[in-house]
């Protein structure tokens, strides 16, 4: 029995393999204004105080504060960098606020999820399929 | 620091605060079988968000794995069961 060009078909992918996308959108700036704001609402206030000519124990806190301003500032860009990161994973998310990228990463973890669960299926149906063939001499 | 947040001024209904985020992530977290049992608190954001983007890229790499598997498969089945030209007609 002749073995057909089958193997010279396209590949099937059921979907394509992952390209990430490299683009990144101005939405970003967008998505994080809460940053930005409070980065901006601090500084003044540290200003105000510093122009007060407090004693050095409120200079201390001060500092104190700035430092802690500066691991949250750093934290924040963290985040920051790992939402971005998840954006051009999930298709589509570029485009989407902070809020909405969430329950699209969700949906399409979920989505993904169901689609291997459904190709270990087929994968073994067809398997199975083989094996009775063989067994019933076909 | 909840009260740096307090300070934070938000100007429109758009704008996400950061107790919305922190919600949100720890919705998140409750997808990702590694994370799931753990309580929210204890978990950072950016943990939770470099978790998502590991578990993604896990999934991906089994469709793929998955895919190559498929195709393998109905390229050797043999060509004259039905069964195996429905499938393939449907998938190829």
């Amino acid at each position: 029995m002749e073995i057909n060009a089958v193997n010279q078909t396209n590949t099937p992918t059921f979907y394509s393999k992952t390209q990430q996308n490299p683009l990144m959108g101005s939405a970003l700036h967008e998505a994080f204004p809460t940053f930005q704001t409070t980065r901006g609402t601090t500084r003044k206030r540290t200003d105000y105080l510093k122009s007060q000519n407090k004693d050095s124990l409120r200079e201390e806190e001060e500092e104190e504060e700035e430092e802690e301003e500066d691991n949250d500032d750093d934290e924040r860009i963290e985040v920051k960098r790992k939402i971005v990161a998840l954006q051009r994973i999930v298709p589509g998310g570029e485009a989407l606020g902070v809020d909405k990228l969430f329950e699209e990463t969700a949906g399409y973890i979920l989505a993904l999820q169901g689609q291997i669960r459904a190709m270990r299926v087929l994968a073994s149906f067809i398997e199975g399929m083989d094996k009775q063939k063989r067994k019933l001499g076909g | 620091m909840s009260s740096r947040r307090s300070r934070s001024r938000q100007s429109g209904a758009s704008r996400i605060t950061d107790d919305q985020i922190i919600d949100l992530v720890s919705k998140l977290q409750q997808l990702i079988p590694e994370l799931r049992g753990r309580r929210p608190d204890k978990v950072s954001a950016s943990k939770v968000l470099q978790e998502t983007c590991n578990y993604i890229r896990s999934l991906h790499r089994e469709v793929d794995g998955l895919s190559d598997r498929l195709s393998q498969l109905l390229a050797s089945t043999d060509t004259d069961s039905d069964q195996a030209a429905i499938i393939r007609s449907l998938l190829m």
